[in-house]
């Protein structure tokens, strides 16, 4: 039930990305820029083009069981897109696309075209290269995400571990050089998410205490772990959030964090309910100057660790009825997105009513004090008929029904049922 | 790695799974062929859920898992982890105290010779115990107040040999006979591992020749990368010589059998007390056939630093208030004097130069050897992605580079150790590129010029190993006066505090500078003589008339499991059938 006063906007569906999977889809991740989609499903990943909704690209036979996560590479070149899959295989793939190839140089199986109708981008499906394999996983992996520069991948996976992978250059044409950085053993169950915080003013650490990237990670022992790399160059873990009484099924940071502040983190879990967690930054200013403490220099054994403390700062109101297998967060609107077990898709927004500095007054990216409150702006029940919601995500638009392409946002979901679908959503 | 039986939760330590290799462990020595195609009976072993399958033949056994079995898991189904590591605990050492009156040394006879007494109870056992210096170093700085290595092990041999300990209670009022420090037997692995590097034998391992002296990094191996099991030095880790030298030595010298001898080692991890149990380290080598196999091991027990404390509480006993002097009777002699003169060396241990580390020194050793070998030469250093990974190159006099190797501890960077030594996979496509992590076919093995690498599981070294007196644990937290919960500051300093006291063994500091030369003379590496050594591993072998080869080296096997592999087992198709249904997890 909303209670702003504007009427709900609409979220309508839009016709689904052709062709249907006819197997369970597990998420759909849009390029950082390109007009492109991964829909990892069963063994493969099938690409589809964001400007026709239909399937642009094919990447097959790497892993020999589900694959459940991809993520797209960062600072790859434009016309030559790379992405990691994560498979219950317990490997992770990098995989490379060659737009520039000739069509049916020299390759390997035949495949039945059929009928994959990309147009713009090659048609070819069998322009992905396999290109490399990062083994070293117990069983499967559950995760992958790249650090916003590239330089570090991490992988999570159900034997608890999260490791991180750091590019050591080598040539192109062999996928590179991967070594393990670090295996990070913290977590009492399956990590489920990582998600490295995005780079974004605020998040450089305090006096360069630890290295800029964070990594954020969740898992079935109910904790997200915030993970950083303090100046031994060891990744250490500087809090757990504790709170959600299930499962955390995942964890996005603030796309677009508040003036001075650190990146909020959503989180979601089996327990039905999204939750936005803060990082308490005044305590930190205080022990950083010892100078300041009027009772003399803090003496080594009481010194504070090198912790940070995250405190739950919004529960989300309730919608869902069963587990939220995803959350969105909109760098672009502020709105946050959701979606699940249940079926349901929820959008919510921050309420701007409650400001004190009136710094800038726009929608949910003013300056809000922490008392601000997130209401749910409408829902849509049975997204996908009677089956789960596996994956929702904000997503450029650039298909013929826009007029803004490229600026304009719908939302994606991927469902158990083999189908994403996108859905416009214009606030009145 | 292998199941850390460890009770803390450390950072670079690999946590069990969930899959058991039991099933395949037990596959009969003579497998008859199943039946009339029969599911293979040995897949319904180990039940997951509970309910007997209906096809389960009645010849099969209930699975019984032992400590043995558990060795290369990464898991147990029960995870009764606690069960398993009960087998070797300062328990099972009081409960075996307590089984019968001990054999008694007798001697010497007016021969010369030593016998036992007390035979007639066939329970009874002759007690040893085998002391690392990581133990003395951790038990010293639990101390603190400047306590030595030195005399924590005094304080340790008060515990099991003196009535002011172990001796002083129980229901037989037994002790330990001899305690030997195991530092002598390392500095043979030591000469050992040098000789079977840098000897230009067909025998030798592959390169780069690989430390197996970690049990944790062995049983990784061993389940993980079976590809890595031809690099490993054959050469026994220091408690397993010195198990086999107890055992082999004393049971010739006392006319007993070895399953009469009790051998006690302490150690500085958990996975010393998986290495113990291996089959490999056994009297079947020695005195049986020369296969492994379940016989008499050569150390029957290993307790950890940590469990030091507990089993002195157990008999009210506070560690900390025994005397650090030396016991009032020296430990007796040795049944054979050359042996005496090799376990209790009269002049004290050469102090332990920093470089070389607190896991043992192997490749400090072997760097050393090579400049002895090459006079003029230097080592360099430098340091990899982290300060557990360290390449070294000793470079002669003319700049020419004559040996490279590393140093790679901890997990994270064992992966990368292993990655470039995987073989290349053949390619899965015809025409494509290869897949795996060698790109091109013997390619990156090539870039892999080390001759040798020392590889440990516990970052930071032996000291910091899973078995040490924590940095969180109560008694140091008292004794220390630290916060409630110590963080990674204190831990670092701690260490700190355990390694200075591993390095400084010794009271006097007689300062030895590591870049001073013993003289470019082979024939004292860093402290030790190779020609000692090697004369009084030749008597040991003389003496009990067993080759040198089934006394100081060992094997490894790849250790096969189908989980998670292609080859579908009845679980893998059940839980395929409950993804399509609409589960899924």
């Amino acid at each position: 039930m909303t209670t702003t006063t504007t009427p709900p906007p609409i979220i309508t569906p839009l016709p689904a990305f052709q062709p249907d999977l006819y197997q369970r889809a597990w998420a759909s991740i849009p390029h950082p820029t390109l007009p492109l989609l991964a829909t990892p499903h069963a063994t493969s990943v099938t690409i589809f083009s964001l400007a026709t909704l239909s399937k642009h690209s094919t990447l097959t036979g790497g892993h020999e069981r589900s694959v459940r996560t991809v993520a797209w590479q960062p600072g790859a070149r434009a016309n030559q897109p790379r992405l990691v899959t994560g498979s219950f295989d317990a490997t992770a793939g990098l995989w490379s696309y060659d737009g520039s190839k000739e069509k049916g140089a020299l390759e390997k199986e035949v495949k039945f075209s059929g009928k994959d109708g990309g147009e713009g981008e090659e048609e070819e499906e069998e322009d992905w290269e396999f290109n490399l394999v990062l083994e070293g996983h117990e069983n499967e992996v559950k995760s992958v995400a790249f650090s916003p520069s590239g330089q570090y991948l991490a992988t999570s996976s159900r034997d608890k571990s999260v490791w991180i992978w750091e590019d050591m250059g080598g040539s192109d044409d062999d996928g590179g050089e991967w070594e393990t950085v670090t295996v990070l053993n913290e977590h009492e169950g399956d990590v489920k998410a990582v998600a490295w915080c995005p780079d974004v003013a605020g998040r450089a650490s305090l006096k360069g205490r630890y290295s800029a990237d964070v990594l954020a990670s969740a898992s079935y022992d109910n904790t997200v772990r915030i993970w950083r790399e303090d100046s031994d160059g060891e990744w250490v873990c500087v809090s757990v959030l504790e709170g959600h009484e299930a499962t955390v099924w995942g964890i996005q940071w603030e796309p677009k964090p508040r003036e001075g502040k650190f990146p909020r983190l959503l989180t979601h879990s089996a327990d039905k309910t999204v939750r936005l967690w803060t990082l308490r930054q005044e305590e930190e200013d205080e022990v950083e100057e010892p100078s300041r403490n009027p009772w003399g220099a803090i003496p080594n054994t009481m010194r504070r660790e090198l912790k940070e403390e995250w405190v739950c700062t919004d529960v989300f109101p309730q919608v869902h009825s069963r587990d939220v297998y995803s959350a969105a967060w909109s760098a672009d609107s502020g709105m946050v997105a959701s979606a699940g077990s249940d079926g349901i898709i929820a959008l919510y927004a921050e309420d701007a009513t409650q400001q004190e500095d009136a710094q800038m007054g726009q929608g949910a990216n003013g300056a809000v004090p922490p008392t601000s409150r997130w209401k749910v702006l409408g829902t849509v029940s049975d997204g996908h008929g009677p089956y789960e919601i596996n994956h929702i995500t904000w997503c450029k638009r650039f298909d013929p029904g826009t007029e803004r392409k490229g600026e304009e946002e719908m939302l994606v979901t991927t469902g158990d049922d083999g189908v994403v679908r996108p859905w416009q959503v214009r606030i009145p | 790695m292998s199941a850390i039986l460890s009770v803390d939760d450390l950072n670079d330590f690999i946590s069990p799974g969930v899959a058991c290799i039991k099933p395949i462990e037990t596959l009969p020595t003579a497998p008859p062929p199943p039946q009339n195609g029969a599911a293979d009976p040995l897949e319904h072993e180990v039940v997951l859920d509970g309910a007997p399958t209906s096809s389960a033949p009645g010849a099969a056994a209930p699975a019984q898992i032992s400590l043995t079995d558990c060795l290369a898991c990464s898991g147990c189904v029960t995870s009764a982890e606690a069960v398993l590591v009960s087998l070797q605990s300062h328990n099972e050492v009081l409960s075996v105290l307590d089984g019968a009156p001990a054999l008694q040394l007798q001697g010497p006879n007016p021969s010369g010779t030593y016998t036992v007494s007390g035979l007639e109870n066939p329970a009874s056992k002759f007690f040893v115990a085998s002391v690392s210096p990581q133990t003395r170093a951790s038990l010293a700085a639990a101390c603190g107040h400047g306590v030595t290595s030195e005399q924590a092990g005094r304080m340790i041999e008060h515990l099991f040999m003196s009535e002011a300990g172990l001796a002083g209670g129980g229901k037989h009022n037994n002790g330990f006979t001899w305690m030997v420090d195991t530092n002598t037997a390392r500095e043979a692995c030591l000469v050992l591992g040098s000789d079977e590097v840098l000897s230009g034998s067909t025998a030798k391992p592959a390169t780069p020749v690989l430390t197996s002296s970690c049990p944790g990094w062995v049983c990784y191996a061993e389940k993980a990368h079976p590809y890595v099991l031809p690099h490993l030095s054959r050469v026994k880790s220091p408690q397993a010589l010195m198990g086999t030298l107890l055992k082999t030595t004393l049971s010739r010298l006392l006319g007993i059998p070895p399953d009469r001898i009790w051998h006690l080692a302490i150690m500085p991890c958990f996975d010393k007390k998986l290495e113990a149990s291996r089959e490999e380290l056994t009297d079947s080598i020695w005195a049986g056939d020369g296969n492994p196999g379940r016989g008499v091991r050569d150390v029957d027990c290993v307790i950890t630093s940590k469990e030091i404390l507990m089993l002195a509480a157990s008999r009210g006993i506070d560690f900390f208030s025994l005397s650090k002097s030396a016991l009032p009777q020296r430990q007796p002699a040795f049944p054979d004097p050359a042996l005496h003169r090799f376990l209790f060396p009269s002049s004290k241990t050469h102090k332990q130069q920093r470089a070389a580390g607190t896991s043992g020194g192997n490749l400090h050793y072997i760097l050393q050897d090579v400049r002895a070998r090459h006079p003029g030469s230097q080592i360099q250093t430098v340091r990899g992605r982290n300060a557990d990974v360290v390449d070294y190159a000793v470079v002669a006099s003319s700049g020419e580079t004559v040996f490279k190797a590393a140093r790679y501890y901890g997990f994270r960077n064992i992966q990368n150790l292993v990655r470039k030594l995987k073989p290349a996979k053949a390619s899965r496509m015809p025409g494509g590129k290869s897949f795996g992590s060698a790109k091109r076919p013997a390619g990156k093995a090539a870039s892999l010029e080390y001759a040798y690498v020392e590889v440990m599981a516990c970052p930071g070294g032996c000291t910091n190993g899973g078995g040490q007196i924590k940095v969180d644990d109560q008694v140091i937290i008292d004794r220390k006066g630290l916060p409630d919960k110590p963080g990674p500051v204190e831990q670092k300093s701690w260490l700190a505090e355990v390694d200075e006291a591993y390095f400084s063994a010794d009271e006097p500091d007689t300062a030895v500078d590591s870049d001073a030369d013993p003289g470019d003379n082979p024939d004292n590496v860093d402290g030790i003589y190779p020609s000692r050594v090697r004369g009084a591993l030749e008597h040991w072998s003389s003496l009990t008339g067993i080759s040198l080869d089934k006394l100081v080296y060992t094997s490894y096997r790849e250790v096969i499991s189908d989980v998670g592999k292609s080859q579908v087992t009845d679980t893998e198709r059940v839980v395929q059938l409950a993804g399509k249904i609409g589960g899924g997890w």
